[in-house]
């Protein structure tokens, strides 16, 4: 039903129709802005993703296909921005880190409404979620995909381009890779 | 612990697996501490990853949508371009079509009978210019004139030969018959033109003499063949004499176009 109404919307905006893209945006801004924040640390960075990702959406809207969910084509975009923006990021974060040392952190990391009692959990969150960030792109985003959006594996496998087998052995390189970088926070918090 | 079973562990904790496998090496991994305790910090990882799910809200609109839209210069409009070449190709193959057909189109002076009956008849008959239909008068004495003196042949051929002289009545004969009077006038003229034909020299043999693929045709000698007056069709001649009763012209018909030699 979903689907059908989504296509239906697609073929409105092609036609002209912009309110029919804009009707496409409120109904997937959100799950776009989810990923796009886990894949970026930044949440301003997750929204200019986010807008670019409809920008680039709208521009190539003849080139969507109805036999795929606009939701997977959309995420796949997002998921080719992520890349590219990780890359600036890389090099970005480490000019930041050189002039603020991290003073900043705590406007983009996310709230802390209660520090004292969730002090703990928040440490955990926020450690994961570094080592989530520095995990390679393709390993961040299918791990998002899959444990944190909890998508399908057919679905990741459309966005990736490759087979649902693919998809899970992928997921599960993903897995083991960020398992070896929280071993020592795991370790440290077993001790 | 190996790493295929690991990599189970993890399946384990996320979940990935069969119930029945699950419970298989659930059991399995509890009766070692060592993966007991991979397991738990594998379902304590997926545990950290879900909370990550939560997101501060953003700050997203529909109107910054719509301004990154336009400045960018990106709309699509109902246009569809090959909606609209579907119809634009007609009018431009209809006027192709009419300039082929005006490029190509017969023209009025290469009738393909006329070209091959001239091809064939290299012979050239003066031109006279024939009315549709209305008497043809031929002053007869002067025709006699001309061509027993055996004078002005060149002026006889010349185009300048007024063509007022000659009317061609296309009115059939109403019954068919001739009378005395034309068998006589005919007779007369076939033996004035055999006369000239043998005096005067080939002008008027030229004029006379049909062409050889004309037989059946032989008012051709006066005309173009596409003038040709149809066998049916009298000709009539106007003499010089006047009737004593009416004081006009005397005429007379014939037949044929035969040795009917016009002068001026």
């Amino acid at each position: 039903m979903e689907l059908d109404s989504d296509i239906s919307l697609v073929k409105r905006a092609r036609d002209g129709d912009f309110g029919a893209f804009e009707m496409l945006f409120e109904r997937h801004r959100t799950l776009v802005y989810r990923f796009a924040y886990q894949m970026t640390p930044r949440r301003d960075d997750a929204e200019d993703i986010v807008q670019e990702a409809f920008v680039r959406a709208y521009q190539n809207l003849d080139k969507y296909r109805d036999e795929a969910k606009f939701t997977t084509w959309l995420l796949r975009i997002v998921t080719n921005l992520c890349t590219d923006q990780a890359r600036m990021f890389h090099r970005r974060q480490a000019l930041e880190q050189q002039e603020a040392a991290g003073a900043l952190d705590w406007m983009t990391m996310g709230g802390f409404d209660d520090p004292v009692q969730n002090l703990e959990a928040d440490r955990r969150k926020e450690a994961l979620r570094k080592a989530l960030t520095a995990l390679p792109v393709h390993h961040r985003s299918v791990i998002v995909l899959r444990d944190i959006e909890e998508r399908e594996y057919t679905d990741i496998a459309q966005m990736l381009g490759c087979t649902v087998g693919g998809a899970k052995l992928r997921v599960l390189r993903a897995r083991r890779a960020l398992r070896d970088r929280i071993a020592p926070l795991l370790g440290e918090e077993k001790k | 612990m190996n790493r295929k079973f690991e990599d189970n562990l993890l399946r384990l904790a996320f979940e990935d697996m069969s119930p029945q496998e699950a419970a298989a090496l659930e059991r399995e991994a509890l009766q070692d501490p060592e993966a007991a305790l991979a397991l738990a910090q594998y379902r304590q990882m997926r545990t950290g990853l879900r909370d990550l799910a939560e997101v501060p809200s953003d700050q997203l609109s529909k109107e910054r949508l719509r301004e990154a839209i336009l400045a960018r210069g990106l709309t699509h409009e109902a246009k569809p371009a090959a909606r609209s070449f579907g119809w634009s190709w007609m009018p431009v193959m209809a006027a192709g079509l009419a300039v082929l057909v005006f490029v190509y189109r017969p023209h009025a002076g290469t009738d393909p009978k006329i070209a091959s009956h001239r091809e064939a008849n290299p012979f050239t008959y003066p031109t006279i210019e024939v009315p549709p239909s209305g008497p043809v008068a031929m002053n007869s004495s002067k025709m006699i004139e001309t061509a027993g003196v055996g004078t002005s042949s060149a002026s006889f051929m010349s185009p300048s030969v007024p063509a007022q002289t000659v009317a061609i009545v296309t009115h059939p004969n109403r019954n068919g018959l001739r009378s005395r009077h034309q068998a006589r006038n005919e007779r007369s003229l076939n033996g004035l033109f055999a006369f000239s034909g043998t005096g005067t020299g080939n002008v008027m043999e030229s004029v006379i003499k049909p062409a050889p693929s004309t037989s059946g045709a032989d008012t051709a000698t006066m005309a173009s063949p596409a003038a040709a007056t149809p066998p049916a069709s009298p000709i009539v001649l106007i003499g010089n004499e006047k009737d004593g009763s009416t004081g006009a012209s005397r005429a007379t018909e014939v037949d044929s176009a035969r040795n009917v030699v016009v002068g001026g």
